[in-house]
C-alpha cells in the first residue's frame, strides 16, 4: 500500500524514473482499484485546469502594507525640529548680543554690548602695558647704576694705577736729577778740588800770583 | 520587459516602497484569493482571508529568507491562516473532521455553491472533505505544488501528504458519484 501512494505520488508529481513508471504502468493494468484512481486524479487535474476564476473583489493591497517605511536620514523627523531649534538659538545670540572668541586656547563667549568690552580691554592692555614699562625702567635704572658703578670702579682703578705710576716716574726723574745734581756737584768739586790743587801746586812757582789767587777766591 | 523578481520587490518593500509591494501582492492576489474561497466557500470570508494572510505576509516579510520559492512560503502562510480561520469558526472541530457543508449551505446563503459544470466539480466535491485532505487536493491540483512541497507547506511529512491525498481521492470518487447518481 505504501508503495502504492508512494508511485502514486511520484506519477502526480511527474517525477517516475523508468523503473517507477514501469511499475506504475504494470499497477494500472494489473490493479483496478489503483487505475481508477489514476483516472480519477487525471479527471480531477483536468477539471482543476479548466476552473475559471471569478472576478476577483476590489480591494487596496496598500492596506496590507504593515511595514513601517524608513525614510532616509535627510528626511528623518528630527530635521525641522533641529532646524527650528537651531533658528531659536541663532535668534538669542543675536538678541543678548553674545560674542564668541577664541583667545590663546580659550573661548570666550560674552554678552552685551561691544564698549564696554572695549573700555576693559583698553583698561588691561593700559594695565599691562604699565606694568610692562615699569619693569624695563626698573631693568634700565638698575643696568645705568651697573654700569655706572663699573665705570666708576674703573675710573678709580684707572686713576690709582697713573696716579702711582707718575708718582713713581716722579720719583724717578726726582733721582736722576739729584743724581744729575750730585754728579754736578761732583764735577763741581772735582774742578774745585783740581784748581785748589792745581792753586797749591802752582804757589811756590809763581809767589807773587799766589797772593792774588788768594784775592780772588775771596 | 524587465519584470522585477519577487526578491527585489520584497527588498524594496522591506526598505518601506509600499508601490513594490502592491506590485508583488497583485501577482498573487488572485491565487491567494481563489484559494480562500475554496477552502472557506464564501466571498466575504475569501476576501478577509485574503487581506489577512497578506497582512501576515507582510508582518513576517523580514523573515522570508530567499532560500525557497516566495510563492510557496506565501501559501504556507495562506495555509496557517485558512487552519486559524476554521479554529475560530468552530474551536472544537479538528482539521480531521468532516465539514458540514451540505447542512450548512441549506440555511446560509452566503456560501458559495460550485456548480455542476466542467471546472467546478472538483472544486464543489471538495467543500466535503475535512480540511487537512482538502488543503492537501487544494496545493496539488490548484496549486500544482510537488508532494515534498506541500509537506514542507503544511508542516507535516511527506508520506502523511501521500495517504491524506489518497485518501481524499478516494473520497472525492464517492462523492463525485453520489452526485452523479442525484
Amino acid at each position: 500500500m505504501q508503495h502504492k501512494e508512494t508511485l502514486f505520488a511520484l506519477w502526480l508529481d511527474n517525477a517516475l524514473d523508468e523503473q517507477q513508471r514501469h511499475e506504475f504502468e504494470q499497477l494500472c493494468i494489473q490493479d483496478e482499484a489503483f487505475a481508477a484512481r489514476v483516472a480519477a486524479a487525471n479527471y480531477y487535474a483536468a477539471d482543476a485546469a479548466e476552473y475559471t476564476q471569478t472576478a476577483m473583489p476590489r480591494w487596496d493591497p496598500k492596506e496590507s502594507f504593515v511595514i513601517q517605511a524608513t525614510t532616509p536620514w535627510w528626511q528623518g523627523a528630527w530635521l525641522p525640529v533641529s532646524s527650528m531649534a537651531m533658528s531659536v538659538m541663532a535668534v538669542m545670540l543675536v538678541v543678548f548680543n553674545v560674542q564668541l572668541s577664541a583667545t590663546d586656547g580659550q573661548l570666550t563667549m560674552r554678552f552685551g554690548s561691544d564698549e564696554q568690552r572695549i573700555l576693559a580691554e583698553v583698561n588691561a592692555r593700559l594695565d599691562a602695558y604699565q606694568q610692562t614699562q615699569q619693569l624695563a625702567l626698573a631693568d634700565t635704572v638698575d643696568k645705568l647704576v651697573d654700569q655706572q658703578k663699573l665705570n666708576n670702579a674703573e675710573l678709580t682703578n684707572y686713576l690709582l694705577t697713573s696716579s702711582r705710576q707718575e708718582r713713581r716716574e716722579d720719583f724717578a726723574e726726582f733721582i736722576r736729577f739729584v743724581n744729575q745734581q750730585r754728579s754736578d756737584d761732583q764735577v763741581y768739586y772735582a774742578r774745585q778740588i783740581n784748581a785748589l790743587q792745581d792753586k797749591v801746586s802752582d804757589t811756590p812757582r809763581r809767589n807773587g800770583r799766589a797772593t792774588d789767587n788768594l784775592e780772588y777766591q775771596e | 520587459m524587465f519584470e522585477q523578481t519577487d526578491e527585489k520587490l520584497i527588498s524594496k518593500a522591506l526598505a518601506g516602497h509600499a508601490g513594490a509591494w502592491t506590485k508583488l501582492v497583485r501577482r498573487y492576489d488572485k491565487a491567494i484569493y481563489h484559494y480562500a474561497l475554496r477552502m472557506c466557500s464564501r466571498h466575504d470570508d475569501a476576501q478577509d482571508l485574503m487581506q489577512d494572510i497578506f497582512m501576515a505576509v507582510c508582518r513576517n516579510l523580514a523573515t522570508y529568507r530567499g532560500d525557497g520559492e516566495f510563492k510557496a512560503w506565501l501559501f504556507r502562510i495562506a495555509h496557517f491562516r485558512v487552519v486559524e480561520y476554521y479554529r475560530r469558526k468552530k474551536p472544537l472541530q479538528s482539521i480531521e473532521d468532516e465539514p458540514e457543508v451540505a447542512q450548512e449551505s441549506q440555511h446560509d446563503p452566503d456560501i458559495v455553491l460550485f456548480s455542476q459544470r466542467q471546472g467546478e466539480h472538483l472544486a464543489g466535491a471538495m467543500q466535503q472533505l475535512p480540511l487537512a485532505q482538502k488543503a492537501v487536493v487544494e496545493l496539488k491540483f490548484y496549486g500544482q505544488f510537488t508532494c515534498d512541497e506541500i509537506a514542507s507547506q503544511l508542516g507535516v511529512s511527506a508520506n502523511t501528504v501521500k495517504s491524506r491525498l489518497y485518501a481524499a481521492l478516494d473520497k472525492l470518487k464517492l462523492i463525485l458519484e453520489a452526485q452523479d447518481a442525484a
